[in-house]
Order: structure tokens, then C-alpha cells, then sequence
């Protein structure tokens, strides 16, 4: 456990003490703000709220910050010959996979939260508008949360598997992409509104929970997918010292 | 010598090693004994570099044995791996990093802490001559410094073993230098593994010397005993001023020249044979000068490095391993 907090510090400085970092959180604020805004605009005087708005605004732009966090972690490593280095010395498979997992959710968390503040700004900014319902935004966080859980333990595997960070990132967020894609496809063709299909929408999850419908069938189904990815990714690092 | 010094550090039995339908590793046997200096010489593709990374439980081998330290390498890998500093071939290092935070990260996670993590960061930076350069960020460093932290890195936790691959490689004469006894003054405290391209090292730091050819390895023995295998021959140069076709012909009539080569310059003869050692075909030939009154201005004996023997060897099919190996007159018959 020692060792995964040393390698954690090192995954957050080594995001930190570059531009990168900070350059990606503001094109995914901005990205997100303007998104929410625009979306606020069209639907002004309807009896739409602001939250869902919202979250459809970070739901559109998770799949890309999460691919542009995730595909360094492992890959960068493997390119430069790092990953050499840190498994000759004493460390298990599972702290370094943890860390690098942790560390990208938290710069993950670190990119998300500032746009919660949007609607604020905008509620205090328009006196008009309904006051934002706390109750709702912890109901979508909350599964927001739990998307990110799932999409960046996606997001290490897929970093696993090559040295390529152009390839991790493509493999990573088509693989992401697709329950993201279920909602807007459900809309444009019939087949995808099946029930079974339905299920794996992240979208309708989200304003399930939003509304304050709670259900453990999407909590199940993501804390199941996060553990079976990291287990994963655990074992593909091992895969070196297997024949 | 007590037991445990006697017991080798490094043990090696059947080690082999696929990739593919390519064998890297063929049955490889070899041991090394506390406080050895043992290079690791081969040509590319030899497979050194994967028996360093199997001994630092990188990777994984399809047969055989590997111990380190007693420790299994497939068994007991967290033990091996607390007992061996490895520096990878063109050390890989956290560019985005200072060289003091580094040493840091590197020995927090090799289990130091507190005041003795400090004075191992210390001696090391002084050990490899990093004390100046301890701020500095390691993108920044020249390729001879970054060798000299990843050195440091290897010696943060005092292991017993160090294995060392390709650790010269890029570097200026200076650094090679400077690096080669660094290496040498780790010897009575350390066993030091170390995989090198550059024979004349090996020669002057190691204490014995395994050559490895396909997998396989072909020798093993002190540098000294290598080089004696290479006693019964020896090549001598000559120029001689005289009739061109008359110096050829009286050096190739003498006993025991062989692979004469001859080329004329402004008068001279530059000559050049091969001769079993012990015969004296150099004080036949300078009878034959002066018997003829040519004139002589040069007679030398070349002197044999573990170049001409690790060339012997790795370019002709030879088995030989260990004392009493066959010389190389065994292999040329």
C-alpha cells in the first residue's frame, strides 16, 4: 500500500508540473461550459431544467477527456522503457496499476468539478431561472462518478496494450464511445430502443439518476465492468513474466 | 572464506528463452561468485540483454533455472528484485524529473525512508559524482550524466548484485573512463553482472568473462586465460627493403609462416604472417636479412586482445566453455 501511494504522488505531479494538464482542463471546461450554455439558450422558456442540460454537456465530452488522460499512463512508459525500470524494483503489478488508475481518476475529477459551478454562475447571473436542485446534481454526479470509474479502468487496459499513444487513444475511446453512443443513436434508429440495448445507455442512467430515480442495476453494471477492466490490466502486466 | 561467500550469487542452470520460433536463450549455464566483476560478451542478438532481463525478473523464460542471491527469479521475484540494482540498456529515466527528486521516488519505493534515505541519496551523488548536478532536471542532463543516475539508482539500497546493460554505451572516452571505475570500485562490495560491447573494458574491469553466442555460451574464463587461448599463434609484421618477389619467397620458404601477406612502398616491403608461437621465425627472419643485406627498419609481434578471440570465437561454430576449454589450436584443426 506504501507503494501506491509514492507512485499516486508521482502520477499527479508528472500531470501537474506540465501545461498539458492545464491546457486539457480548460478546453474541457470550456468545451462543457459552452455546450450547457448553448443547450440553455435553445431551450429557454421551456420547462426543461438546467441539470440534465448539464450533464449532457459533460456526458458529451467525458469520452474525450477520459481518452486524452488515459493514453499516456502505461504506453508512454512502455515507449520510453520506464516501465522496465519500475518493474525490476519491488513493487507488485497491482500497486502501479492502481496508481496510474487513481491518479488519472482524480486529474479526471479535477477536469469535471468546475463545470458543476456553471449553473450557479448562471442562476446568479439570471435572475429568472429556477434555482439549481442540489438533490438532482448530486444524483447526476454521483453516476457520473461512476461512469468515470468504469470508462478510465477502459481507459488503463487500453493504455496496457501498446506502446503507441495515438493507438491507445483510438482504441480507448471507441471502446468508451459506444454506450455513450446508444442515447443519440436510440433517437435516430429503431433497433437500438430495446430494452436490452437500453440498459447500457450512460446517458439514460444519468438522467435516471438526476431525477432521483436510484437503481443498482447501472451501479452493478459499472463497478462490475471497472473491476474486470483493472483486474485485467493487472494480469496483462504480469503477461510478461508468463510463457 | 566462510560458505554463504563460497555459495555463487548469480546461478543459472538450462536457461532458455523463445520468442517466437526464435530461441534467444539455448540451455544457458553459467554462476557468478560474490565480489566477481563477470562480463557478458556476444554479438547482437547473442541474447544478453534478455538473460539481464530474465535475472531481473523482467521477463520470463520458457525453461531452466535462475536464482539470485538464493532467491528464485520466477518464484521468489520481489526477493530477487529487492537484491539487484539493473540499469536497462540506454537507461530509461523520468525525464520530467530533477535528479535529487528522482533518487527520491527511486528509493522511497525501494523501501528507504527518512534520514537513511537522505544520506544513501548523498552517497550515491557523490559515489557517481552527481552532487552538482542534483537540481538539475533530467531531460537536461548529457547521456553520460543520465548514465551516472541511473547508476546512482542502481546503489540506492545497497543491493548485493548489480547488473549492469550495455552501461558504457554513447558515452565519451572520459565517461567510459570515469564509469569503468566506478564500476571497478563497487567489486568487493557488489557482484556486478555487466553486458558490454566494448572488449578492451571487459578486459580491464572484469574478472572473468562469458561470451555468449546464440544463446549458448561458448567461453568462460578470466580475461588472461581467454587471451592464452590464443597463445599458439601470433602475428608479426615486417618491413623489409629488397627485391619484392625474393622477400616473399625467402619468408614463405621459413618454418611455421603461414598467411603471408606482402605490399611494396617506395622500396619497402610490408609484410605480414602469421606463426606458431615459440619457434622464433623472428630471429629467423632477421638472420635471413642480414644473411641476404637487406635492410630491416621494423619487426613487431602484435599484441592479442579479447577482440581477436571474441572475433574466433563468435565467427566460427565453436562449443568450448569453461577451464579447460580447447585452445585455439584445437579449433583450427
Amino acid at each position: 500500500m506504501r507503494n501506491f501511494w509514492i507512485l499516486l504522488k508521482r502520477e499527479l505531479a508528472a500531470v501537474f508540473l506540465t501545461p498539458v494538464a492545464y491546457v486539457t482542463m480548460a478546453v474541457f471546461f470550456s468545451a462543457s461550459a459552452w455546450t450547457f450554455l448553448a443547450t440553455v439558450k435553445v431551450k429557454v422558456g421551456t420547462a426543461e431544467y438546467l441539470e440534465p442540460q448539464l450533464f449532457s454537456a459533460i456526458l458529451l465530452w467525458l469520452p474525450m477527456l477520459i481518452t486524452v488522460i488515459c493514453m499516456r499512463l502505461f504506453a508512454e512508459e512502455k515507449r520510453t522503457g520506464t516501465i522496465e525500470t519500475l518493474m525490476t524494483t519491488a513493487v507488485g503489478e497491482t500497486s502501479v496499476v492502481l496508481a496510474k488508475y487513481a491518479g488519472a481518476l482524480l486529474f479526471c475529477w479535477i477536469c469535471v468539478v468546475p463545470v458543476v459551478a456553471v449553473p450557479y454562475i448562471l442562476v446568479e447571473a439570471s435572475p429568472g431561472l429556477e434555482r439549481v436542485d442540489q438533490y438532482a446534481l448530486i444524483g447526476g454526479g454521483a453516476m457520473v462518478v461512476l461512469i468515470s470509474f468504469c470508462c478510465t479502468s477502459i481507459g488503463v487496459l487500453t493504455s496496457l496494450l501498446t506502446r503507441n499513444q495515438i493507438v491507445a487513444a483510438l482504441c480507448c475511446f471507441w471502446a468508451i464511445l459506444a454506450p455513450f453512443m446508444v442515447h443519440p443513436l436510440m433517437t435516430v434508429i429503431p433497433f437500438f430502443r430495446q430494452a436490452t440495448i437500453e440498459r447500457f445507455s450512460m446517458f439514460q442512467h444519468v438522467m435516471l439518476f438526476v431525477s432521483g430515480t436510484l437503481s443498482l442495476q447501472p451501479v452493478v453494471l459499472y463497478l462490475s465492468v471497472t473491476v474486470l477492466m483493472l483486474f485485467s490490466a493487472i494480469r496483462v502486466l504480469e503477461s510478461r513474466r508468463w510463457l | 572464506m566462510d560458505k554463504a561467500d563460497e555459495s555463487p550469487v548469480i546461478s543459472v542452470k538450462n536457461l532458455t528463452r523463445r520468442f517466437g520460433r526464435v530461441t534467444a536463450l539455448d540451455g544457458l549455464t553459467f554462476e557468478v561468485r560474490r565480489g566477481e566483476i563477470v562480463g557478458l560478451l556476444g554479438p547482437n542478438g547473442a541474447g544478453k540483454s534478455t538473460t539481464l532481463r530474465i535475472l531481473s525478473c523482467y521477463l520470463a523464460a520458457n525453461g531452466g533455472e535462475a536464482q539470485v542471491g538464493g532467491a528464485d527469479v520466477f518464484e521468489a521475484s520481489m526477493d530477487v528484485r529487492r537484491r539487484i540494482g539493473y540499469l536497462p540498456e540506454n537507461v530509461p529515466l523520468y525525464t520530467d524529473m530533477r535528479v535529487h527528486e528522482y533518487l527520491q521516488f527511486r528509493g522511497a519505493l525501494k523501501g528507504l525512508r527518512g534520514k537513511r534515505l537522505r544520506s544513501r541519496i548523498e552517497n550515491v551523488l557523490q559515489q557517481c559524482d552527481l552532487t552538482a548536478e542534483s537540481r538539475a532536471l533530467i531531460g537536461r542532463l548529457s547521456k553520460g550524466f543520465r548514465q551516472r543516475v541511473g547508476l546512482a539508482d542502481c546503489l540506492l539500497h545497497e543491493p548485493d548484485c548489480l547488473i549492469l546493460d550495455e552501461p558504457t554505451i554513447g558515452l565519451d572516452p572520459n565517461q567510459i573512463r570515469h564509469l569503468r571505475e566506478l564500476i571497478r570500485s563497487l567489486a568487493p562490495q557488489h557482484t556486478v553482472l555487466i553486458s558490454t560491447h566494448i572488449l578492451s573494458e571487459v578486459e580491464m574491469i572484469c574478472s572473468r568473462v562469458l561470451i555468449l553466442d546464440r544463446g549458448r555460451i561458448i567461453a568462460s574464463d578470466t580475461p588472461e586465460a581467454l587471451l592464452g587461448l590464443m597463445q599458439g599463434d601470433e602475428r608479426i609484421t615486417a618491413e623489409i627493403q629488397g627485391p619484392a618477389d625474393e622477400v616473399a619467397k625467402g619468408v614463405s620458404e621459413m618454418p611455421g609462416v603461414r598467411n603471408l601477406t606482402i605490399t611494396t612502398d617506395g622500396g619497402w616491403n610490408r609484410l605480414g604472417f602469421r606463426s606458431s608461437r615459440g619457434i622464433g621465425v623472428r630471429e629467423q627472419l632477421f638472420d635471413l636479412v642480414a644473411d641476404r643485406g637487406w635492410r630491416l627498419r621494423e619487426l613487431g609481434v602484435e599484441r592479442r586482445h579479447l577482440e581477436d578471440v571474441f572475433a574466433a570465437l563468435t565467427e566460427r561454430d565453436v562449443v568450448a566453455s569453461g577451464p579447460g576449454a580447447p585452445t585455439m589450436e584445437d579449433h583450427h584443426a
